[in-house]
């Protein structure tokens, strides 16, 4: 009787038994999670009690708050914290070249395809050689000065790269040029999924092109772009080492240090593991705290629509 | 059966992290030959190091055939952040460009031991007296050079003559400095090229320039300690030197905007008029311009001029041997080998760097080469940077950054080296200490190493 | 045929926008590779122009420089390596994740992709004192398993989010026809996933050849850097030869642009599956 002989098979085989104890998914589970014990959790607890020791001393010392207090006193933290800061205003001039960008790519113009192409291609590039590239485009004597002399601007030339106020907006530029065109792939794909036939009936309705724009396509793309802004809020607070490293090396004086570098420098330059460790404890609950933020607020949007 | 092969599968995961360990680590070794490893500096510098560092472990290793030597070149900014790693690994290398810096702020104390556990004293004696003194303390010679260089000024003697100045006669005085750089802008050339934007440049002027203004090192060693000030005038007046400079546009028109490096080598360009150098470099302009477009002179003494005026710094490279060594005196011996003869004259033919020796020979030396060994023996200078400590050096490299750019004044940079030596002072007390210490071992030593 | 004004000018806009794009996306690389083309005086007349003549000295000499090719090597040996291990473990655990049933499943898929937020610094630290102490610093397992560590998270993720669009019928037949777990995952479920796990190659692949701050720290020495350490370093202190590193920067940026032309697809669907997996 075939049916009998498999529900025998069934009862028999214990994935099928659907037992919740099966030893199968720990064996499947052990490499990646001990990896990621061993990468991400070691590292967080070690980080929070390397910040309350002496590194000087051997045996390293328990020296409770100290190394807060050291950190809270020194201008160059505060300084980092604060560069981090203005380049979250990259994140929404970022966001709404990409939206304007995506939108115009989705209207199908002419080569439309070949602009999608193109408009990743930044991401692509390693962050080293743009790097380089760019801090010697802004120079003095470099490309974008002797551009702006041919369309009649050289005037407002300047030392871009190593001038107080124009080093870390320089820097910015980069950063906006690099991470945009993720964006706009990112809506692009929503945009392309998303029925065609709500922008062709407001189309008909005799929608402007902005209103089109604010009233629908905005509102559809709510969760992506607040994907969108998460991830860059992420990258601007500490993942931007490398732009720093190869443009500017934290100069002038100290006015392109952000808080990794100052990690990093701590660390690895002026020996201060203390300084560092706090540092880095700072940044994580910094970052915890903009993520919870962003969560609660895709909670509140996921409520509205 | 399929456990067993995802379990295999495992393992070959696994497996491979780990083959990896020797498989992929850097330098396996074997327990019966000696191996020494070098971590050194200094191609970027005397081009034709690398080379003659190459030749000079074949040699010894052909000598020496159970000795494998290893000898690296690390870039210098990264040569103390390898050392500190590969020491917190417990493998430093045996061999180890240090400087006197590391001496004085205690940072590597008990992690070097010194040379002269291994040279005798006649075997020391040869090396130059300033360069011995600065090598020296606590008692001990602990480094020895691995080459030495002049610290000068270079002037372009064609585009001198071409603007109406005398180029066998060049403006050591600081108010003729600035006229003559004045000449060269009237007459359409790059009057002094340099480059601040990673800020050596400051340093270097400290060290050319600011050092003039000192009676002896013993007065940068009273400036760290805080005995003096590095508001005082004879300690900031280098600041306000760079900044008449900058005031009366006689740097390059891009000064802040290019590394150290790109501002020197604009000399290259030939519409330069004068650039500080190291004696190596002056080799390498010679190559490529010509002797007739490259002439030295001892780096202008600024206005208020202290004892050490008028003088030339020569500086070391100097090398140590790491406390865990296994083979500290194979490394002495090989660095033995390097002071030899033969050895301080092919570096010299190689790569144009003199010896801190003398048993350099003067004859095989260019006629800038051999003004340079001249003033070496008649008026040599100490090195200012290697009598402080380096958490304030790099004060002096974002000083100079910011000045050079016009965001703040040379009182406001020498405001800031005073605040880092005070920062300093209350952050490493043990440091200071020990600072305080072998200043006072270099004050009593003055007649030792005449 | 009415040509409406207004639609012609709009189009005109849009054309001209994205031609501006054009211009600024692709500008930094043309200088990139032109700069490379040039001689140094060539370089210092003009760095915006096409070179006046092409001059391939700066990539003859910088594949000659010591160490380059090593460091070439180097990264496209970490790369190799991190995306071969990550992608198999990451596939093992999402096949759990996504197929078995245990308590706290759904924990374990929460905290992972918590753990993508982490800022990379933070992490560096203990685990650089750490290796130091047990003498992994400056080998290629020290930064591999870095690297491993910090791909895993989004690779799960990914590969979960797939896993579970596989039909369960396709499985429950397998496991009829006798097939044991492993034997399911081999024959059913990395086939079915080709596509995404080429994306995530490309990705992988992607960032761990870009990637600058691990690399920096724990490979130092000089033989073991990757090309993007290597490069970021290689500035000789007393001369400066800005073609012969922007030939430098062209031989790093090659492999990728290569890359993104022949597997473009897959890189963007990799990043985008990444971000709206979960819309």
């Amino acid at each position: 009787m075939p049916k009998l002989s498999i529900m025998n098979r069934f009862a028999s085989n214990p994935l099928l038994r659907g037992s919740r104890f099966s030893l199968k998914p720990f064996t499947y589970l052990l490499p990646a999670f001990l990896v990621i014990g061993f990468i991400y959790f070691y590292p967080v607890v070690e980080v929070c009690r390397f910040s309350l020791l002496d590194f000087l001393k051997t045996p390293r010392q328990f020296v409770g708050l100290r190394n807060y207090r050291l950190v809270f006193q020194d201008e160059r933290f505060f300084q980092s914290l604060y560069h981090n800061i203005l380049l979250l205003m990259n994140v929404p001039v970022m966001t709404l070249i990409a939206l304007v960008l995506a939108v115009v790519i989705n209207d199908h113009v002419h080569g439309w395809k070949v602009y999608r192409s193109l408009v990743l291609t930044p991401y692509v590039i390693p962050i080293v050689a743009i790097g380089f590239a760019m801090s010697n485009f802004f120079s003095l004597n470099g490309g974008f000065n002797q551009i702006l002399t041919l369309v009649g601007l050289g005037f407002i030339k300047k030392q871009w790269i190593v001038d107080p106020s124009w080093a870390l907006p320089t820097i910015s530029a980069v950063i906006i040029w690099r991470q945009t065109g993720f964006g706009v792939i990112l809506f692009l794909a929503r945009l392309s999924s998303m029925s065609e036939g709500i922008i062709e009936a407001a189309r008909i309705d005799g929608a402007g092109w902005w209103r089109r724009f604010g009233k629908i396509i905005i509102p559809e793309l709510g969760t992506v772009i607040e994907f969108f802004v998460t991830l860059n809020i992420i990258v601007m607070l500490s993942q931007i080492f490398a732009f720093i490293f190869v443009m500017t090396n934290g100069g002038p004086g100290y006015k392109t240090w952000i808080t990794e570098f100052y990690i990093y420098k701590e660390a690895f330059h002026y020996n201060r593991m203390g300084h560092a460790t706090v540092a880095a404890v700072i940044l994580l609950i910094i970052t915890i705290i903009f993520i919870v933020i962003s969560y609660r607020f895709r909670e509140k949007l996921a409520e509205e629509y | 059966m399929e456990r067993k092969k995802l379990l295999a599968g495992i393992a070959l995961v696994v497996g491979l992290c780990f083959l990896s360990v020797p498989v992929f680590s850097g330098g396996g070794q074997e327990a019966e030959k000696i191996e020494i490893r070098c971590y050194w500096w200094g191609d970027g510098e005397a081009p034709g190091m690398a080379a003659w560092m190459k030749e000079s472990t074949e040699l010894y290793q052909q000598q020496n055939p159970n000795i494998t030597v290893e000898a690296p070149e690390i870039p210098i900014e990264d040569l103390f952040t390898v050392w500190k790693a590969e020491l917190a690994a417990g493998t430093p290398p045996d061999i180890q460009l240090f400087g006197r810096q590391q001496g004085m702020d205690g940072s590597e104390a008990g992690n070097i031991v010194p040379v002269d556990e291994y040279w005798s004293e006649e075997e020391l004696a040869h090396i130059s007296p300033p360069a011995r003194r600065e090598l020296s303390w606590d008692g001990h010679t602990w480094l020895v050079p691995l080459y030495g260089g002049a610290w000068l000024t270079v002037l372009n003697p064609k585009i001198y003559r071409e603007v109406g100045l005398n180029p066998d006669s060049p403006p050591q005085q600081w108010n003729d400095f600035v006229s003559a750089l004045e000449k060269l802008d009237t007459g359409g050339f790059t009057p002094f090229s340099c480059g601040f934007k990673d800020g050596y440049m400051g340093v270097w002027w400290a060290c050319l320039v600011g050092i003039q203004n000192l009676d002896d090192m013993s007065d940068l060693h009273e400036a760290v300690m805080g005995i003096q000030h590095f508001t005082d005038p004879k300690h900031s007046n280098f600041w306000y030197r760079i900044e008449e400079l900058i005031n009366k546009g006689l740097f390059n028109e891009d000064a802040a905007s290019v590394g150290f490096a790109e501002g020197n080598d604009k000399y290259l360009n030939g519409k330069v008029g004068m650039v500080f150098a190291v004696q190596s470099m002056v080799n390498g302009y010679i190559k490529e311009l010509g002797e007739d477009s490259v002439s030295v002179m001892i780096s202008p003494t600024p206005p208020n001029p202290g004892k050490l005026a008028g003088r030339m710094p020569f500086y070391t490279m100097p090398l140590g041997i790491a406390k865990l060594s296994k083979h500290p005196e194979t490394a002495a011996d090989f660095l033995r080998y390097l002071h030899s003869e033969e050895r301080i004259a092919a570096m010299y033919k190689q790569s144009g760097a003199i010896q801190a020796s003398d048993k350099v020979s003067l004859d095989i030396m260019t006629s800038a080469d051999k003004l340079m060994a001249k003033w070496v023996v008649e008026v040599p200078n100490y090195t200012y940077n290697e009598h402080y400590v380096p958490q304030i050096e790099s004060e002096v490299w974002a000083s100079a950054q910011l000045l050079s750019i016009g965001d703040i004044s040379a009182a406001e940079a020498a405001q800031r080296y005073e605040d880092a030596a005070v920062k300093w002072r209350r952050e490493f007390p043990e440091a200071l200490e020990r600072f305080k210490r072998i200043a006072a071992e270099w004050k009593k030593d003055a007649d030792k190493y005449k | 045929m009415r040509i409406n004004i207004k639609s012609a000018f709009g189009y005109g806009v849009k054309q001209l926008l994205l031609l501006f794009m054009a211009v600024v996306t692709c500008y930094p690389i043309y200088y990139i590779f032109t700069n490379a083309l040039k001689s140094r005086s060539a370089y210092a007349d003009n760095p915006l122009s096409l070179p006046p003549s092409l001059v391939f000295a700066n990539f003859s000499q910088i594949f000659t420089t010591p160490n380059f090719l090593r460091w070439f090597y180097n990264s496209l040996l970490l790369t190799a390596t991190t995306v071969v291990i990550c992608l198999f473990i990451s596939a093992l655990a999402s096949y759990a994740l996504s197929k078995m049933y245990f308590p706290g499943k759904k924990l374990l898929i929460n905290s992972s992709i918590a753990l993508m937020v982490i800022p990379t610094i933070v992490m560096i630290i203990p685990l650089f004192v750490l290796m130091a102490r047990v003498r992994l610093v400056n080998t290629y397992p020290s930064a591999i398993i870095v690297y491993i560590g910090m791909f895993l998270p989004f690779s799960m993720y990914l590969l979960r989010s797939f896993f579970v669009t596989i039909p369960q019928p396709l499985i429950d037949s397998a496991l009829i026809d006798g097939c044991g777990s492993f034997g399911i995952f081999l024959r059913i479920m990395l086939p079915l996933s080709k596509p995404i796990l080429l994306s995530m190659f490309v990705v992988c692949s992607l960032y761990v050849w870009n990637e600058l701050l691990v690399a920096l720290i724990f490979l130092q020495r000089e033989k073991l850097r990757t090309l993007m350490v290597g490069l970021a370093l290689f500035h000789g202190r007393f001369s400066i030869n800005i073609p012969l590193i922007m030939s430098g920067m062209a031989v790093a940026t090659a492999p990728m642009l290569i890359l993104y032309i022949f597997a473009q697809r897959y890189l963007v669907q990799g990043l985008i599956a990444g971000s709206l997996a979960g819309q």
